[in-house]
C-alpha cells in the first residue's frame, strides 16, 4: 500500500497564496489521460484536519451508455488517519463506496463556471447525482502541478448556489492506482 | 478601384458598405459589422497585425480613433499637425514628482506618422532577459531574426543618405568621435529621405515609411476595412469569450457620433501602452496576475539646448542621423533632435525678454536629447473610464539623468558651445566646462527635472507566467479567449532603444499565431 510522497506532503503545507500561484501556473490535464486512474486526495483548509473528509480518493473513468465519450469521475471515502499514513478506502479497499460523481471537461469560456480557463472542470451538477445531493453543488477546477505531468494535480473547489459561486478550498491529488471500474449504465 | 476604397472616415457614416442595422441592435441607430478579427489602433502594432492577417486571408476591420491624413496634407505647420495628428495636443502627463509629459499619435498610422523613424532591433540582451526571466517563448535573437528582417523589408529600414544629414547631427557625431565615444548612424524606416526635418509632424514627401504608407495600404489591398474617427469604448464578451467591440464615431467637435458594434471571434488591441489597458479596464477584463496596467516604463528623456557661435541651421537635414551608444550599458543613449521654434520656445525655462533673446539664437542652437532605460515602473489606472498614468522617477535614474546631461554638455562644450540651457528648473545655465564639473557633483532635486517621453511600454506584459504576466508569449490575454494585445504594452521590460521595430516584430508574431490557430491562411509568410 503506497504512501503519499514527500513532494505531495510539501505542497500541502504551502500557503494559500503559493497554492494560487500553482493554480495559475499549472498545466492543463487531458481528461482522457486521467481515465482509468485513482488519485489520493487531500483537502487543504484550516478545517480539514478536524473533518471526516480531510482524505479521500478520486477516480476517473470513460463513461458508457448515456455517458459514452465523456470522462466521468467519482469520490471514495477513506479512513481519516492523517496524511502520513496510507489511503484506505471505506468500507474496504476491495469494495469501496463510490459517491459524488462528476463530469470532467475543458472549461468553456462562455459558461458560468469559467474561473480558470486553462484548468479542467469537475462538474458535479452533470455527474448524475441526486438533485438534492449536496455534492451536486460542487464545481472543482483541476490543473497539473508540474505542467506536462499528471502525477500530481491541484484542485480548487467552489460551491454553486444558484448563480453564485463560493470559493471553498484547495485540494491536492496524487496518482494512487489504476482502476477498471466503470459506473454501470 | 482607389487604394482607399475600404478606408472610411466620419463623413462616410452611416452608409458603410458591409454594415447592417439589425432589428435587435443594442441601440436603434447602431451600425453593426461582422468580421474575423477587429484590430484596435493602426500604428506600429495594429497596422502590422491587420496587414498580416488580411494577407493571410482573414476578414479584418481596423478601428482607429484618429482621422485619416494623407501625405499630401502634411506641412511644416506644427500647431496644425499637433492638433490633427497627436492625442490631446501632444502633451499628456504621467503624474508623479516630477511629472512626465508624454505624446502619442492619434491618426491613421498612429505614432509611426509622428515619430523620428528610428528602426532598431530589440537588443539581444533584452530578448535574452525576456526569455530567461519572463519565460517568453521563441523570443531569442536567433528566433526573431526572420521576423525582424520581414519588418525591415516592409518599412525600408536603412541608413540615411549622407547628404541629408544636418549640421547639428554632424556636430554630435564629430563631438562623440573626438571623445572616442561609440557613435552609430541611425537606421531609419525611410527611402531617400529628403531631410526636411518634419518627421514629428508627418513626412511631407512620404519618404518616411510609416504604417500610413506601408502596412495600411497593404492591409487595404488585401481587403481589410479601416474605420477612422472611430473610438472603441469596450470589448464585448460572453463570459470570458470575446465577441467583438462596441464604440462610436468621433465627431468633429469630439462628441459621440454614431454608435457601432463589430462582431468578431478575435479582438487585437493595439492602442498603445496607455489606452490598451484603458480599454481592458473599461471592458471589465481582469488579469489573474493582478498586473494589468502595472509595469509602465517610459524611457524618460531630457534635452539640453546648446548655443554656438556658428550658424547651425538645425532645421536643415534629417530629424536624427546618429546615436551615441557609448553609455548604452548604463542605459543612456544620446541624439541631436531639432524641434521647431514654436515648440522650442514653449519648452525653454524662460519668458519675456530673456526668452526673446535666447530665441534670437535659434539658428545657432543644437538641441540634444537623451533616452534613459529606466529601472522604475509606473502604473496606468482606470479613472472614471479614462486611463490615468502615474510614474515616480527613482533616485538611481535621476542620478543617471544628471550624469548623462553632464556628459552631453561636456561634449557640446568641446565642440564649441558657448551656453547650455539645462532641463532642470532653477539650475543656472552652463557657460563653460568648469560649470559641467560642478554639475557632476551637484545634487539636483528630482522635482526640478523636465521629463518628456514618447516611449510608453509594458502595461500588459507578456510572459509564460499567469501569476506575473497579463499576456502569454503570443499576446493572448490570460484568462480570456479571443483577446490579444499587439503593441508596446507587451514589453516585459524597457528595451533601451527606440521601440518601433520591436512593436512591429511582436505584432508580426501575434498575427502569425492567430493564423496558425485560425482557419488555414491563403498565403504563408515569405
Amino acid at each position: 500500500m503506497s504512501l503519499a510522497t514527500s513532494e505531495y506532503l510539501g505542497i500541502a503545507e504551502l500557503s494559500g497564496k503559493e497554492l494560487e500561484k500553482i493554480m495559475l501556473r499549472g498545466g492543463t490535464p487531458e481528461p482522457k489521460d486521467l481515465a482509468g486512474w485513482e488519485y489520493r486526495g487531500l483537502n487543504i483548509a484550516f478545517w480539514a484536519s478536524r473533518s471526516p473528509i480531510e482524505k479521500f480518493i478520486k477516480g476517473f473513468y470513460l463513461g458508457q451508455g448515456r455517458e459514452a465519450g465523456l470522462v466521468m469521475g467519482y469520490n471514495e471515502p477513506v479512513v481519516q488517519n492523517g496524511p502520513e499514513n496510507p489511503w484506505i478506502a471505506k468500507p474496504s479497499d476491495a469494495d469501496p463506496k463510490r459517491f459524488g460523481f462528476y463530469r470532467m471537461e475543458r472549461v468553456d469560456p462562455a459558461a458560468k463556471d469559467n474561473e480558470y480557463l486553462h484548468a479542467v472542470l469537475l462538474d458535479y451538477g452533470k455527474g448524475g447525482n441526486f438533485a438534492l445531493d449536496p455534492a451536486a453543488r460542487l464545481r472543482d477546477y483541476l490543473v497539473q502541478v508540474e505542467p506536462g505531468s499528471n502525477e500530481r494535480l491541484l484542485g480548487k473547489a467552489y460551491l454553486a448556489i444558484g448563480p453564485a459561486r463560493i470559493k471553498s478550498n484547495y485540494f491536492l491529488l496524487e496518482r494512487h492506482k489504476e482502476t477498471s471500474w466503470v459506473r454501470p449504465s | 478601384m482607389s487604394k482607399h476604397d475600404h478606408l472610411y472616415t466620419r463623413e462616410d457614416w452611416p452608409h458603410i458598405p458591409g454594415s447592417t442595422r439589425r432589428r435587435r441592435a443594442f441601440r436603434p441607430d447602431a451600425v453593426e459589422f461582422d468580421c474575423d478579427v477587429v484590430v484596435v489602433g493602426s500604428g506600429a502594432g495594429g497596422a502590422v497585425v491587420a496587414a498580416e492577417l488580411a494577407e493571410g486571408g482573414l476578414d479584418v476591420i481596423v478601428v482607429e480613433e484618429g482621422g485619416h491624413h494623407p501625405t499630401e496634407s502634411f506641412t511644416p505647420d506644427s500647431a496644425d499637425a499637433i492638433r490633427r495628428l497627436y492625442r490631446d495636443g501632444g502633451a499628456i502627463m504621467a503624474l508623479g514628482a516630477p511629472p512626465v509629459t508624454y505624446s502619442e499619435g492619434r491618426c491613421v498610422g498612429g505614432s509611426t506618422v509622428i515619430n523620428g523613424g528610428m528602426t532598431w532591433r530589440t537588443p539581444e540582451k533584452i530578448l535574452g532577459r525576456w526569455a530567461r526571466e519572463d519565460w517568453v517563448e521563441q523570443i531569442r535573437a536567433e528566433d526573431m531574426d526572420s521576423t525582424f528582417s520581414r519588418v525591415e523589408r516592409m518599412i525600408s529600414a536603412q541608413h540615411q543618405d549622407p547628404w541629408t544629414v544636418g549640421r547639428d547631427n554632424r556636430l554630435l557625431q564629430e563631438g562623440a568621435l573626438k571623445k572616442s565615444w561609440d557613435v552609430i548612424p541611425n537606421i531609419r524606416n525611410q527611402f531617400h529621405c529628403a531631410g526636411t526635418n518634419n518627421c514629428a509632424f508627418g513626412c511631407p514627401t512620404g519618404a518616411k515609411r510609416s504604417t500610413l504608407v506601408t502596412y495600411i495600404p497593404r492591409a487595404l489591398n488585401f481587403g481589410a476595412r479601416v474605420l477612422s474617427n472611430c473610438r472603441v469604448d469596450r470589448v464585448t464578451s460572453k463570459g470570458k469569450r470575446i465577441t467583438g467591440v462596441e464604440g462610436h464615431v468621433v465627431t468633429q467637435n469630439a462628441r459621440d457620433g454614431f454608435p457601432f458594434r463589430i462582431h468578431a471571434r478575435r479582438v487585437v488591441l493595439s492602442a498603445g501602452a496607455i489606452h490598451t489597458p484603458g480599454i481592458l479596464f473599461r471592458s471589465g477584463v481582469h488579469s489573474p496576475s493582478g498586473r494589468l496596467g502595472h509595469n509602465l516604463s517610459l524611457h524618460p528623456n531630457v534635452k539640453v539646448t546648446a548655443v554656438f557661435d556658428e550658424e547651425i541651421r538645425g532645421w536643415e537635414g534629417t530629424h536624427q542621423a546618429y546615436q551615441v551608444r557609448e553609455f548604452q550599458n548604463e542605459g543612456l543613449v544620446f541624439a541631436a533632435v531639432n524641434i521647431p521654434p514654436s515648440i522650442a520656445a514653449m519648452t525653454l525655462p524662460f519668458y519675456g525678454a530673456e526668452l526673446r533673446d535666447l530665441m534670437h539664437d535659434y539658428p545657432r542652437m543644437v538641441i540634444a536629447g537623451m533616452l534613459l532605460e529606466d529601472t522604475e515602473t509606473g502604473r496606468v489606472r482606470n479613472a472614471a473610464g479614462k486611463p490615468l498614468a502615474t510614474y515616480q522617477l527613482s533616485d538611481f535614474d535621476a542620478e543617471r539623468l544628471v550624469r548623462g546631461t553632464a556628459l552631453l554638455s561636456e561634449m557640446l562644450f568641446d565642440m564649441g558651445a558657448k551656453r547650455i540651457v539645462l532641463p532642470f528648473e532653477g539650475i543656472p545655465d552652463l557657460k563653460s566646462g568648469d560649470d559641467v564639473k560642478r554639475l557632476y557633483a551637484q545634487k539636483i532635486p528630482k522635482e526640478c527635472m523636465e521629463l518628456v517621453t514618447v516611449h510608453m511600454m509594458g502595461t500588459c506584459a507578456m510572459g509564460g507566467d499567469r501569476a506575473r504576466h497579463v499576456c502569454d508569449s503570443w499576446g493572448r490575454v490570460y484568462d480570456t479567449e479571443g483577446l490579444l494585445v499587439a503593441d508596446a504594452s507587451l514589453f516585459p521590460s524597457p528595451i533601451g532603444v527606440n521601440p518601433m521595430e520591436t512593436i512591429m516584430a511582436l505584432a508580426t508574431r501575434v498575427a502569425a499565431q492567430i493564423l496558425s490557430e485560425g482557419r488555414q491562411p491563403t498565403r504563408l509568410y515569405a
